[in-house]
């Protein structure tokens, strides 16, 4: 075969790297971000100037310190018993704080945590967030019960657009492939020459407060793989998943199908 | 950006890193952040493009690339800048390394791909990129079935540019047996494309 082939070897794509990598790389290399320094400030000035950032830090430290020892100092005669029982903790606070950070911690209300995109959530944990997003779409007079979801009614505020394509996909490639692939692997443990499509139709919800879940997945007609298991830990592992919220509170629909194929096997023209 | 010819590849042609400056070079050495900085800024484009052809395309790809710069900048102080080899020659040294024994590590599991056809929401796609991404898909396929070192040897010729040289430094293998690989890489790429490039590229 020596006849030459024209390839344009450009579309083999490759990933981009992300645009705070190289601050990444810096925290990982030197455990701080590198501070750009102006030409104008010596290097002598900058140590004094690093120096006298860690002695106010050191200064703010211990001054809390002794403010939280105070506080504490106060409420132990009226409280009748040991100070540390009668403190209320937070909710979320840190299972590792220590007896001072629980007495300023007290003082303060419990926050809501809000959920970072790359969240692998279980059942329980989703159905927690279900009930608190509650609030925020009833609020737009859409009728949500946790347990079944979002019903939307007709003529409601229609979805939201602040999610890009790239987004979900960059998402789904990240979070839901490993889930997915998974559940392939088991699938195919059943059928070793199981292979095909899955268009998988689900809606993403949210709360700017909570995070953005996904609140209803359907594996589409177009699918044409049978495997009631393996559709079954897909549709979990996409239920499982965890978004930006879309914006005012709203909803988006997103439809993604995913080819499944047995590594060795080639694409073929039909 | 035209069409490239598989056969008789001409090393000068192909686009390589605009190699950083002596003073960043130095910098480096001195352990100096910002100078450190700028020389990922100036390579991180091609070592994630190494690594994600050499593996497939993924969160590990940032991984690894993170690992290859933390290599470098420990590396750096025995890094001799008057020598003839290039950064970013001994950069891709360092990534082709990681890579390849990244696959050893996962060669021992199951393997099982899994493309998504990433049609979202009413998002039309056109037919020209449809059929680029198809090509893409099927050279990377392709690729798959190449040796570690054959493919090592064809991606750092084609998109990095590296001469039959750089590639024996690189692989630490004799510059006959790099050619013989690139050749074999280059046969194989085009027995299992000439038929797909011929009803999609052209």
């Amino acid at each position: 075969m020596t006849e030459d082939v024209d390839i344009e070897w450009e579309a083999w794509a490759s990933d981009d790297p992300p645009s705070e990598f190289a601050d990444q790389v810096m925290d990982a290399v030197t455990g701080v971000r590198p501070v750009r320094r102006s030409p104008w400030v010596s290097r002598e000035r900058a140590s004094f100037k690093r120096v006298a950032v860690l002695v106010a830090a050191a200064t703010a430290v211990v001054s809390f310190a002794l403010l939280a020892a105070v506080r504490h100092r106060i409420r132990q005669p009226t409280a009748g018993h040991s100070a540390s029982s009668a403190t209320p903790k937070p909710i979320d606070g840190p299972a590792s704080a220590n007896e001072t950070s629980q007495a300023v911690s007290s003082a303060s209300e419990p926050r809501m945590q809000v959920l970072s995109p790359g969240t692998i959530l279980d059942r329980k944990r989703r159905d927690e967030v279900r009930a608190q997003i509650k609030p925020a779409i009833e609020s737009q007079g859409i009728e949500y019960d946790p347990k079944t979801g979002l019903t939307l009614p007709a003529g409601s505020n229609g979805p939201s657009h602040n999610l890009t394509r790239e987004y979900i996909q960059a998402r789904v490639r990240e979070d839901f492939y490993p889930l997915a692939r998974s559940c392939y692997e088991a699938a195919l443990q059943k059928s070793p020459k199981l292979h095909g499509r899955f268009v998988i139709d689900f809606m993403i919800v949210g709360d700017a407060k909570v995070g953005g879940i996904v609140d209803q997945v359907k594996i589409n007609e177009k699918s044409d793989i049978d495997d009631r298991e393996f559709a079954t830990c897909v549709r979990e592992s996409m239920l499982s998943m965890v978004f930006a919220p879309p914006e005012n509170d709203g909803w988006m629909t997103v439809t993604y199908p995913i080819l499944f194929s047995p590594g060795d096997e080639e694409p073929r023209d039909r | 950006m035209g069409q490239l010819v598989a056969t008789g590849v001409d090393f000068e042609k192909r686009a390589r890193a605009v190699e950083v400056d002596r003073a960043t070079l130095v910098g480096c050495k001195a352990r100096d952040p910002m100078a450190f900085r700028a020389f990922v800024l100036g390579y991180e484009k091609a070592v994630f493009g190494l690594l994600s052809r050499m593996l497939e395309r993924g969160p590990h790809v940032q991984d690894l690339a993170q690992e290859t710069f933390l290599r470098a900048y420990r590396a750096f102080p025995a890094f001799d800048i008057e020598a003839a080899a290039r950064p970013s020659t001994w950069l891709l040294t360092i990534a082709v390394r990681l890579a390849v024994n990244a696959r050893k590590r996962v060669a021992r599991a199951p393997t099982v791909s899994l493309f998504d056809a990433a049609e979202i929401a009413h998002a039309s796609t056109p037919e020209t990129e449809r059929a680029r991404r198809e090509l893409g898909r099927a050279i990377a396929s392709a690729a798959a079935e190449l040796s570690d070192e054959q493919r090592a040897a064809f991606i750092l010729a084609q998109f990095h540019g590296l001469s039959i040289i750089e590639i024996a430094g690189v692989l630490e293998i004799p510059e006959n047996t790099v050619k013989t690989r690139l050749f074999r890489a280059r046969s194989h790429l085009r027995a299992r494309l000439e038929r797909f490039a011929k009803g999609h590229a052209r």
